[in-house]
């Protein structure tokens, strides 16, 4: 039977939407060996799936297990299309410089929306935890990324969102960046506060806001 | 003081199900079978690296009041502050689940499987609520023992960090209790460490004196109404005596 690209599309968004982490590797495998480029194979297949969780997340249809399941499933797909995206310089769709602020050790809230916004075809830089302001500063001049993306989990370290936000701005960084800030206890009106651009409250939200914010969504 | 030295990680085993729960699955999707098998495994790590222990010290309304008043940050009108003062008994207790657990979620999530660190993370969120119901229920032996118990008595936690107990209360709750003897340490934010550790007050006395409605000014931020959760299961266990 002649290999149908559309039908294999399809297969793979299905297999990421069932959180099915062979299938969708077996299936990346065939799309490589039957000369469909990495960067097609992602966005048609393997992201399209991604959107369709991240719907059904927002929606309520689907849970975050599932939902971690699915970005597993769209990860270990992706580690094989790795080495062509990265020879043929497929545009991703945008850069995300992320951390956990100073004095706050939780990460897992923060690797979840990593993970999300890896499986949305974003490139991710991670901070790690108890992130300094001056590392934010210099990370963001390093890498110029698109988004800011700044967690914590306390109220006594969400001060330290703000202290990133002034730090930019003194440096002349905050109009070249958009920050989105999120984390138990961060609420949109203390994004708006402390003059955030974005606030989610979920994973599945922070992608969303992240296609608009980069003009993907 | 005393260390709560019946506590293992038996007593704090979480089921899939209640992990499952934690993480927002409705009860009718909770059978879905890659789910429930990577929650089990999920658990069998935590059964793996979890060492738990848990340190329980009695105090006054008084003592209490003082460490309740903390670095002064808290709301200004709180459940807790009526609560307490009309307790039978109070006790002050920190739990660890050690941390082992807090590293392996990380390490999970570091080596790019977040969705066992997830669940793991979730695992350990359920395993430190049963951690503290098992101190309600340590104290409440406790009383009993001492013939202090009468009917409709029973024992509640409450923790710094929520229902308008400012984070920053650890300080003084720490300074009493020293919870670094069984491996808990705070940083200047009153971060925990290991993360998964729960703290708090624990208030013994009548059902009714723990009853509130969520209308207080920091109701409107909390974005887990979680006392509502506390109060049915005083209401379930009432229930439960009487039938």
């Amino acid at each position: 039977m002649a290999f149908d690209k559309q039908v294999h599309y399809e297969l793979a968004a299905n297999s990421v939407i069932d959180g099915n982490q062979e299938r969708a590797v077996e299936l990346t495998q065939e799309a490589l060996d039957n000369g469909i480029t990495a960067k097609e194979f992602l966005d048609n297949g393997l992201i399209s799936g991604m959107d369709v969780v991240g719907a059904r997340f927002r929606d309520g249809d689907m849970f975050l297990p599932e939902v971690l399941l699915a970005a597993r499933a769209m990860k270990a797909g992706m580690e094989l299309l790795k080495p062509e995206l990265s020879k043929t310089n497929a545009k991703s769709a945008g850069k995300v410089v992320i951390g956990t602020v100073n004095g706050d050790l939780h990460d897992v809230g923060k690797n979840i929306v990593i993970y999300m916004l890896e499986g949305a075809g974003f490139t991710v830089i991670d901070l790690g935890v108890n992130v300094a302001m001056e590392t934010f500063i210099s990370e963001v001049k390093q890498h110029k990324p698109d988004i800011l993306g700044l967690s914590a989990f306390l109220t006594t370290t969400m001060p330290a969102m703000e202290k990133v936000i002034e730090s930019l701005q003194e440096n002349q960084l905050r109009k070249q960046v958009k920050i989105i800030v999120g984390g138990a206890p961060v609420t949109e009106c203390f994004a708006n506060e402390i003059g955030a651009d974005a606030f989610a409250e979920d994973a599945g939200t922070a992608v969303i806001v992240c296609k608009k914010m980069t003009k993907n969504g | 003081m005393s260390k709560i030295d019946s506590l293992t990680i038996a007593e704090l085993m979480p089921t899939p199900e209640s992990v499952l729960r934690q993480m927002g699955v409705p009860k009718q999707r909770i059978n879905l079978d890659k789910v429930y098998g990577l929650t089990e495994d999920a658990i069998k790590v935590f059964s793996d690296c979890a060492e738990p222990a848990g340190l329980l010290s009695e105090i006054s309304k008084k003592e209490f009041a003082f460490i309740y008043k903390g670095e002064g940050n808290n709301a200004k009108n709180t459940p807790l502050e009526h609560i307490f003062t009309e307790a039978d008994n109070l006790a002050v207790y920190a739990l660890t689940l050690g941390n082992k657990v807090s590293k392996k979620i990380e390490e999970l999530c570091n080596s790019d499987d977040v969705a066992l660190g997830g669940i793991l993370d979730a695992t350990a969120s359920v395993a430190a609520d049963k951690g503290a119901e098992f101190c309600e229920q340590y104290l409440l032996d406790i009383l009993s023992n001492r013939k202090l118990l009468t009917h409709d008595i029973c024992v509640l936690a409450y923790s710094p960090g929520y229902c308008g107990w400012h984070v920053s209360g650890q300080k003084k709750l720490f300074h009493r209790l020293k919870p670094e003897q069984i491996g808990i340490t705070l940083n200047e934010n009153c971060l925990m460490n290991p993360i998964k550790s729960v703290s708090g007050v624990l208030v013994a006395g009548l059902r009714a004196i723990n009853y509130f409605k969520p209308k207080w000014n920091f109701c409107e931020i909390c974005t887990t109404y979680s006392c509502l959760q506390r109060m049915k299961r005083l209401r379930d266990s009432a229930k439960n005596e009487k039938s």
